[in-house]
C-alpha cells in the first residue's frame, strides 16, 4: 500500500463514521451515503489536494457536503420515495409524526439546495451535524463570532426559503433563469 | 421548541445506525485498499447495473462467505478469499434450517473461470431465479417462467473486486483443534471466530481452502446451527449449464432488442436530439382542454457514450420533466407542466416515462403544440457542459380528438405488459402522492444481494386496481378546477363547508400529506357540517393516520349523521387493514414488589452496559431479546445496539423507571420478537420524540424495558410521558395497508407511587386494536447512587 493509500485510510479510519453520518442526513438514502463515502475517498486517489489541505478534515467534509448535493441534482425525482427509506427511520413514531417530520426534512433539504455553497456548509456542520463554532472555525480558519454571525445569517436565509409561501417542489427547486415563471 | 429543532428535529430519524456507518466505513476502506493495475480506471462506485450484479456473478462470495462475517484484518480470511479468486472451478451450496422442513438449500452458486458463472435461488425448496452468465450476456429466468432476459454480461473483474471488497468488523478466527474433521478422507483443520450468542466455525484443508462452514447461535447457553454451507473445488463443470434454457417453449428476449422495438426512433411521433441526448414521443392523447397523455422516451447519443466512456446501458443520468409558466397579456398565465409519471421502465439505455401532462394556453384554452420542458440531470462530465442551458423544451403537435381516460389507462397498462419480460427493478408505476408504487426492487446488503417484492408484476397488476390508481391522481388534479368554482360560490355568498374543507384542499394540493393531516384535523371539528365533509374526504381516500380520531368520534359523538359517517370511513379502512377485532381484556403480568426492588438495587449498582444487561436478564428471569430474529449478524448487531443505547441513556438519566410487559395477540398468545419501544414524547421539541429504550419480546412475549428522563428535557415531565409502543415486524411506515403500523399504545400505568405522573396517565388510546399490551409500571426504589422521584 503506498503512502497515500495508507494516508487516505487513516483519514477515513479518523472520520469516516462523521462524514457518512452526515452524508445519510443530507442524502436521506442509506445506500447512496454508502455509495457517496466510498466515491468520496476513491476521488482523493485522483490528486493531493486533500492531504496538502491545511485541514484534510475539513477539506473531506466539503467535498462530502458538495458531493451529497451533487447526488441530489443528478437523481432529483426519486427523493420524495427515499426520505421515507426504511432502513433509515430508526424510531417508532406516530404516522401523522412522521409524515409530518419528513415532510419538514424534505423541504428543508430542498430549500438548502438553493442556498449559496458556504450557507450549505454552515448550515450542514452546524444544524445537521452538531459541530460546535469553536469546530468549524478552527477548520475553516475563522474565528467563533465570526462563525456564528454566519451560521445565524444562513440559517436566516434557510429559514425564509423554508416558510416562504410557494411550495417547495421539484420544479421550484431547479429553477433557473430559463425556467422560472410565475405559478398560475 | 426553537426554531432551529423545528427545522431540524426531522433530520434525527435519518441518523444511520453505528453499525451502518461502520460497515460504511469499511466498504470505502476496502475499494480503497482493492488492488489496482496501473492507470486503471477507477470505477464509480454502485452504478445501477451493479445491484444486479451482485445477484448474476457474485454468488460465490456473497452466498457463502459474507455471512462468515469477512474479518478484514484477517491473515485467515484473506488467504481463503485469495484461494477462491484463483480456482479454476467451485461450486457454493448454502442452506439454512426452516422450522418444519429441515435443512433447505437456499442458494447454489457454481463459477468455471471458462464458462461463467451460475446461480439458482431457493425459496421453500423452490427454484425461483437463475442467473447465467458467460462473460458474454447475462440471462436471468425468473421461477418456471419460459421467458429469459437477455442482457449484456457483467463484468467479472469488477464484480469479484466489488465482493473481495471487506464488508464487516474486524473479527477474529481461532484455531479449534479439538473441532478438526476427516472430509472425504481429508483432514480439515476448524477456525472459530464466538461472541456471546453467534459463532462461526469454518473447516479448511491444508492450503487453506475453505470447505465448510457453519452458523450457530446461542439460546439459553444452547448453540443451534442456523447456516451451514459447503464448498467444493475443481469441481467437474457441464458447459452446457452455463447455457440458458433453449427449447421451443422458451422465448428469449434481449431487453436492448425489446426497447428498441417498442420505442424506436423510426415509429416515434417526433423526436429530436438535444443536450446530448434523442428525444421521442411515442403517444400523444388528448383527454381534456388541458390535460394530454403523452408516452416519451430519452437516450444518449452514441457521441455522447463515447464522450463520457460509458457502454450502452450505462446511464449518464437522465430528462426529467418540470413545469413552466409564463404571464401573457393582462397578467393571465398559460403553462405546461407534466403532472404524474404514470410509468417510468428503463431498458439498456432507453428511459421511457408515461407521464399526464396539463398544458394549457391562455385562460386555459386549448394550444395545438405542447412546450413540454426538461431539465437534465446527468454525469457530472455532461453536466458541466451543458448546465447553463440544462432546461430544454419539446415541442410537437397536440391531436384535437379526446381520448376517454379509461382508453388511456388501457394504454399504458398494455404499455407495460410488454414489458413484463424486463428484469426486476426496471419497470414501476410511480403513486407520487401517496407512496405506493407497484415495482420490484433489489436490495444489496453490504454485499449480499436479495430481491425482496414490493408489489405485483406488470401482468399481476389488475387494470381496475391501476384505473383507481389513475383516479386518484385524477382526483388531484382536479382541484385546480374546483378552485374556481370555490371562488365563485364564495362570492355568491354560500357557506357551503365543503368549501371550506376543499379551500384547504387547495391550500395544500402541492403538498398532499398536509392535506391529510388537515382533513384528520377537522374530523372532530366542533361543526357538524364540516365535520361531515371531513369524514367523506376520509372516506374516499382512506388512511391510516384518521382511525384514532374516527374511533373517537364514533365513541363520542351524539349526532346519528357523524356516527354513520365515521363508521363508513372505518369500513373504507378495513380493506386495506383487515377485520378489526374486539378488543380482549389482558390482564397485565404482575411482579413481585421485592424483586423489583432488589433489582433496581443491583442494577443502580452497575455502570457498565453489558453487566447491566446481564444483570437484567439474571434478575428478572427474562431471556429478552430472544425473540428477535437473530439469523444473521445484522439482526444480532441491531439487537444489541439498541439495549446498548436504552441502557447507555438510563445511565444519563435523571430518573430511572423499569417496566416489565408481554406482548400478546387478541387471543392472548404471545408475540414472539414483538418490538417494545419507549418514546418521551415532544422531549426533543413539539415533533420530536425521544425513543428512550427499545427491545424485542423474548418467546414467551416478555420484555423488560429500563429508561430514563432526560435531565435537559425541556419540556419536562408532563410532556415526557412514556409511550410504550409495540410492533410486530418491520419498521413504521406510511403506507395505509403496512401491518407494521399497527401501532399499540399502552393499556394501563400503574403510577400510583408517582402523583406527579398520575395526573397525566392516560386510559388505552386506540379502541378497537388488533392488538393490545398491558403492562406493569415501576419506579425504583431510591438508593445513593440513582437519583429517583422527586
Amino acid at each position: 500500500m503506498d503512502e497515500t493509500n495508507q494516508s487516505l485510510v487513516e483519514l477515513l479510519d479518523a472520520h469516516g463514521g462523521r462524514l457518512h453520518r452526515l452524508l445519510a442526513k443530507l442524502t436521506a438514502d442509506r445506500d447512496a451515503a454508502d455509495d457517496l463515502l466510498q466515491e468520496l475517498f476513491l476521488r482523493q486517489l485522483k490528486s493531493t489536494a486533500v492531504l496538502e489541505a491545511p485541514s484534510p478534515e475539513a477539506y473531506l467534509f466539503r467535498s462530502a457536503i458538495n458531493l451529497a448535493f451533487d447526488w441530489r441534482k443528478r437523481t432529483k425525482r426519486s427523493h420524495e420515495h427515499s426520505l421515507v427509506d426504511s432502513d433509515l427511520v430508526t424510531s417508532d413514531r406516530s404516522p401523522s409524526d412522521q409524515l409530518v417530520m419528513q415532510e419538514k426534512t424534505q423541504q428543508v433539504l430542498a430549500a438548502m439546495d438553493l442556498l449559496s455553497t458556504q450557507d450549505r456548509e454552515l448550515i450542514s456542520l452546524r444544524f445537521l451535524q452538531g459541530e460546535s463554532y469553536e469546530w468549524i472555525a478552527d477548520n475553516w480558519d475563522s474565528t467563533p463570532h465570526r462563525i456564528r454571525s454566519r451560521c445565524s445569517k444562513a440559517l436566516a436565509r434557510l429559514r425564509k426559503l423554508v416558510t416562504d409561501d410557494r411550495p417547495i417542489s421539484e420544479s421550484s427547486c431547479q429553477s433557473t433563469p430559463q425556467s422560472s415563471g410565475g405559478q398560475p | 421548541m426553537n426554531d432551529e429543532e423545528q427545522l431540524f428535529g426531522g433530520f434525527a430519524l435519518l441518523e444511520p445506525s453505528a453499525e451502518n456507518s461502520a460497515m460504511a466505513v469499511e466498504k470505502a476502506r476496502a475499494a480503497l485498499l482493492a488492488p489496482r493495475a496501473s492507470g486503471q480506471h477507477i470505477p464509480r462506485p454502485q452504478k445501477r447495473r451493479w445491484t444486479r450484479l451482485a445477484v448474476a456473478a457474485a454468488v460465490l462470495l456473497v452466498a457463502g462467505l459474507v455471512w462468515f462475517g469477512l474479518p478484514q484484518n484477517d491473515r485467515l480470511w484473506a488467504q481463503v478469499i485469495r484461494q477462491l479468486a484463483s480456482a479454476e472451478s467451485v461450486r457454493v451450496v448454502s442452506e439454512t434450517v426452516k422450522p418444519g422442513a429441515g435443512w433447505q438449500v437456499d442458494r447454489a452458486s457454481t463459477f468455471a473461470r471458462d464458462f461463467g458463472f451460475k446461480e439458482q435461488h431457493f425459496l421453500d425448496g423452490e427454484l425461483i431465479q437463475t442467473d447465467i452468465d458467460d462473460g458474454t450476456h447475462h440471462w436471468s429466468v425468473r421461477g418456471q417462467h419460459k421467458i429469459v432476459t437477455q442482457s449484456e454480461s457483467v463484468e467479472f473483474t469488477r464484480s469479484l473486486q466489488h465482493l473481495l471488497n471487506p464488508l464487516n468488523s474486524p473479527i477474529k478466527f481461532s484455531r479449534m483443534t479439538d473441532q478438526d474433521q476427516v472430509i472425504d478422507g481429508t483432514k480439515y483443520f476448524c477456525y472459530r471466530s464466538e461472541t456471546e450468542n453467534h459463532r462461526i466455525s469454518i473447516w479448511v484443508d491444508s492450503n487453506e481452502r475453505a470447505r465448510r462452514g457453519i452458523v450457530e447461535s446461542n439460546a439459553s447457553g444452547k448453540w443451534t446451527v442456523e447456516r451451514r454451507i459447503n464448498l467444493a473445488f475443481e469441481i467437474e463443470v457441464d458447459q452446457d449449464s452455463f447455457h440458458p434454457p433453449r427449447g421451443d417453449e422458451y422465448k428469449i428476449v434481449n431487453v436492448g432488442d425489446l426497447f428498441e422495438e417498442l420505442f424506436s426512433l423510426e415509429s416515434a411521433v417526433h423526436h429530436e436530439e438535444k443536450l446530448g441526448y434523442q428525444l421521442a414521443i411515442h403517444d400523444v392523447k388528448r383527454i381534456n382542454d388541458v390535460e394530454y397523455y403523452v408516452l416519451m422516451s430519452f437516450r444518449p447519443t452514441n457521441e455522447t457514450l463515447a464522450k463520457l466512456n460509458l457502454k450502452r446501458g450505462e446511464s449518464p443520468g437522465g430528462l426529467h420533466p418540470t413545469a413552466r409558466y409564463e404571464r401573457g397579456e393582462r397578467n393571465r398565465t398559460m403553462g405546461w407542466e407534466a403532472s404524474h409519471r404514470l410509468a417510468v421502465a428503463d431498458g439498456n439505455g432507453v428511459q421511457v416515462q408515461a407521464l399526464l401532462c396539463n398544458l394549457q394556453g391562455l385562460n386555459n384554452e386549448r394550444v395545438d403544440r405542447a412546450k413540454l420542458p426538461f431539465t437534465l440531470f446527468a454525469h457530472s462530465k455532461l453536466w458541466s457542459e451543458v448546465k447553463s442551458i440544462s432546461d430544454v423544451t419539446l415541442e410537437f403537435a397536440l391531436p384535437d380528438e379526446e381520448t376517454p381516460i379509461e382508453e388511456i389507462v388501457r394504454s399504458v397498462y398494455d404499455t407495460i405488459a410488454l414489458l413484463e419480460p424486463v428484469a426486476i427493478e426496471q419497470v414501476h408505476l410511480v403513486d407520487e402522492q401517496d407512496g405506493r408504487e407497484f415495482v420490484d426492487r433489489q436490495f444489496v446488503v453490504g454485499g449480499h444481494s436479495e430481491t425482496t417484492r414490493q408489489g405485483p408484476r406488470p401482468s399481476e397488476i389488475r387494470f381496475v386496481d391501476f384505473l383507481e390508481h389513475v383516479r386518484t391522481a385524477s382526483f388531484r388534479r382536479d382541484l385546480s378546477k374546483r378552485a374556481e368554482a370555490i371562488q365563485r360560490r364564495k362570492r355568491e355568498g354560500s357557506d357551503d363547508p365543503l368549501t371550506f374543507i376543499e379551500e384547504l384542499d387547495l391550500e395544500t394540493h402541492e403538498r398532499p400529506l398536509k392535506w391529510r393531516e388537515k382533513v384528520r384535523g377537522f374530523i372532530d371539528y366542533p361543526d357538524l357540517d364540516v365535520q361531515l365533509a371531513a369524514l367523506r374526504l376520509a372516506e374516499r381516500e382512506p388512511s391510516l393516520i384518521y382511525l384514532h380520531d374516527t374511533l373517537t368520534v364514533i365513541d363520542k359523538s351524539t349526532d346519528e349523521r357523524v356516527q354513520s359517517a365515521a363508521r363508513d370511513v372505518v369500513e373504507a379502512l378495513k380493506r386495506p387493514l383487515g377485520e378489526f377485532k374486539p378488543r380482549d381484556n389482558c390482564p397485565p403480568i404482575e411482579f413481585d414488589a421485592a424483586i423489583i426492588g432488589g433489582l433496581n438495587e443491583r442494577l443502580a449498582q452497575q455502570v457498565d452496559v453489558q453487566a447491566t444487561v446481564a444483570t437484567l436478564r439474571k434478575l428478572t428471569g427474562l431471556d429478552y431479546g430472544d425473540g428477535e430474529t437473530k439469523d444473521s449478524r445484522k439482526g444480532w448487531s441491531r439487537w444489541w445496539t439498541n439495549e446498548q443505547a436504552s441502557i447507555a441513556r438510563t445511565h444519563a438519566g435523571e430518573r430511572e423507571f423499569i417496566i416489565y410487559g408481554r406482548i400478546v395477540d387478541t387471543d392472548g398468545q404471545p408475540l414472539k420478537g414483538g418490538s417494545a419501544t419507549v418514546d418521551l414524547t415532544r422531549s426533543l421539541g413539539e415533533y420530536g420524540t425521544l425513543q428512550s429504550a427499545h427491545t424485542r419480546a423474548d418467546v414467551h412475549g416478555n420484555y423488560v424495558l429500563r429508561f430514563g428522563f432526560l435531565k435537559q428535557n425541556p419540556s419536562g415531565l408532563p410532556e415526557g410521558l412514556p409511550i410504550v409502543t409495540a410492533r410486530i415486524s418491520g419498521y413504521p411506515r406510511p403506507i395505509q395497508n403496512d401491518e407494521s403500523i399497527r401501532r399499540l399504545l399502552v393499556s394501563r400505568f400503574n403510577l400510583a407511587e408517582d402523583p406527579f405522573l398520575e395526573k397525566e396517565q392516560r386510559p388505552v388510546a386506540y379502541s378497537g386494536q388488533p392488538f393490545e399490551m398491558n403492562f406493569t409500571h415501576h419506579l425504583p426504589k431510591p438508593t445513593a447512587n440513582t437519583k429517583s422521584a422527586p
